[in-house]
């Protein structure tokens, strides 16, 4: 029998009601084996108004509560209304989050083989978990890029499992029966990061796992409305998190150290230049300026006179670096990594290539005849 | 906290808008409860740190005075074995003093022979 899944949406007033919407009905209609919860944590009626109706109209479950919960509090929420109806797992979602498609499938196939505590997706955030995806909003800002993300990564990464320190992720799933057995995320932490931080390191505390899903990904689109000074929410959390598990930023160094999540970063960047250059291609640009055409959704590889033995393949934030023998041909060496031949080769300004490009080197539109470096 | 027990599937009320409510305000009166204690807790811990940090503050105050008086007393030693130096070496000044120094060791020599 599949296993039952509650997901918890949580709505803040920084969240955008249609991005909200769209993605809540994309999560109804896609067939995701879950049940969801929207927890309208909003301050603004008006939208909060909007939300509910399209909820009801998508059969979804709403609550909005007469005064507002905060994140740690609505999480709180659907972990208790997943516990005791039923439920064998809580997805927590932030409502400014985009989940590829399968999320809630992947997660739990990896809370199900590793007995975890609690299950983080793939975020595309810069912190010590994510995937440090620059600029990743201006990318990858609907749901097919998502979803195409989601599936290189499942793809290459299928139902490996990570263990980390901690938990702190704007898409998490957690067994009911380890908050039956472990409880609910303290509310003293207005910080919905530092209390699931907490909960995690209470998690471990008593013997569970916690465990990163890098097969699984989600897009944070969401702003830190908190702020991050001295007297901040997060930083208050924090503090407390230090004072309680006084071990846990040693912990936290220590897996940085291993490099563990760097090493799967390049992974997914390698993984995730091949699945584009098989389906859009690639470009080749050899020089010191970058070309400023676009160039839809196509790899883009460049190698720099500056960086003669390298070259860098970007596609949606993603950026793979890898090094050739001087003497080789840059066409040559790209044309073995992706195994095909690229869609346009440009230069900035005359140089040498291989006689196969020859033919296709064209100077782009927007650059003048003067050197392109001062 | 969550509920200890699971009840079975059978008796389990379907999740409703109205069933969240109700869950809210529960929680809403279980965290109530537990921010009371903790309030009720950190007053009481907070008193006794206050009386600790206050008796720790007289110790601190008490020390200081203690290493101030040994500093002076110290200054006061240092002063005096100068002013005696200069007494001894006032007194051994003089040539009557020298010579007769000088005799007192040649007959100790003497005497030894």
């Amino acid at each position: 029998m599949s296993a039952r899944v509650l997901l918890g949406v949580t709505v803040t007033a920084a969240d955008s009601p249609a991005d909200l919407l769209g993605s809540v009905r994309r999560l109804a209609a896609t067939g995701a084996p879950a049940d969801l919860l929207v927890l309208d944590d909003s301050s603004d009626a008006e939208a909060s108004a909007e939300v509910a109706h399209q909820c009801q109209v998508s059969g979804v479950l709403y609550h909005r509560a007469p005064r507002r919960l905060g994140r740690t509090r609505a999480a709180n929420l659907a972990l208790r209304a997943a516990a005791t109806h039923g439920y064998d797992h809580a997805v927590l979602l932030l409502g400014e989050t985009l989940a590829a498609a399968g999320v809630v499938d992947g997660l739990t196939a990896a809370a199900e083989s590793t007995g975890a505590a609690v299950v983080m997706a793939w975020s595309s955030t810069a912190d010590d978990y994510g995937l440090g995806i620059e600029n990743a909003t201006r990318y990858l800002n609907h749901h097919s890029a998502v979803d195409q993300v989601g599936a290189s990564l499942s793809s290459n990464f299928g139902d490996v499992v990570f263990d980390v320190p901690s938990a702190a992720a704007p898409c998490v799933l957690v067994p009911t029966r380890a908050v039956r057995e472990l409880g609910l995320l303290d509310p003293v932490f207005a910080d919905y990061g530092s209390g699931l931080t907490d909960w995690s390191l209470r998690a471990r505390s008593h013997g569970w796992r916690v465990c990163l899903a890098p097969g699984t990904f989600v897009l944070d689109a969401g702003s830190r409305a908190n702020g991050t000074g001295p007297d901040s929410p997060a930083a208050q959390g924090t503090a407390l998190v230090d004072l309680r598990y006084p071990q846990f930023r040693d912990q936290l160094v220590a897996f940085r150290s291993s490099g563990l999540i760097a090493a799967a970063r390049i992974g997914a960047s390698r993984r995730m230049v091949l699945d584009g250059a098989r389906t859009n291609g690639y470009t080749l640009e050899v020089g010191w300026v970058a070309s400023a055409l676009p160039r839809g959704n196509a790899v883009r590889c460049r190698v720099t006179p500056d960086a003669p033995g390298v070259v860098t393949c970007e596609l949606s934030g993603f950026a793979f670096t890898f090094g050739f023998t001087e003497g080789a041909d840059p066409a040559e060496v790209v044309e073995d990594f992706f195994g095909t031949e690229p869609v346009s080769v440009a230069t900035d300004e005359d140089r040498e290539v291989a006689p196969p490009f020859a033919g296709r080197v064209g100077r782009d539109d927007d650059r003048l005849a003067y050197p392109a470096r001062i | 906290m969550a509920d200890a027990t699971e009840k079975p599937e059978g008796d389990r009320p379907p999740l409703t808008a109205e069933r969240v409510a109700e869950l809210d305000l529960e929680q809403a009166l279980i965290d109530l409860e537990i921010a009371n204690a903790r309030v009720i807790d950190l007053t009481s811990r907070l008193t006794s740190m206050s009386a600790e940090v206050l008796r720790l503050r007289a110790e601190v105050g008490n020390l200081q005075l203690v290493r101030s008086l040994d500093q002076s007393d110290a200054v006061r030693l240092q002063e005096e074995t100068a002013a005696l130096r200069s007494q001894l070496a006032a007194v051994q000044r003089p040539l009557v003093y020298r010579v007769a120094r000088r005799l007192g060791r040649a007959r100790t020599q003497l005497v030894r022979r």
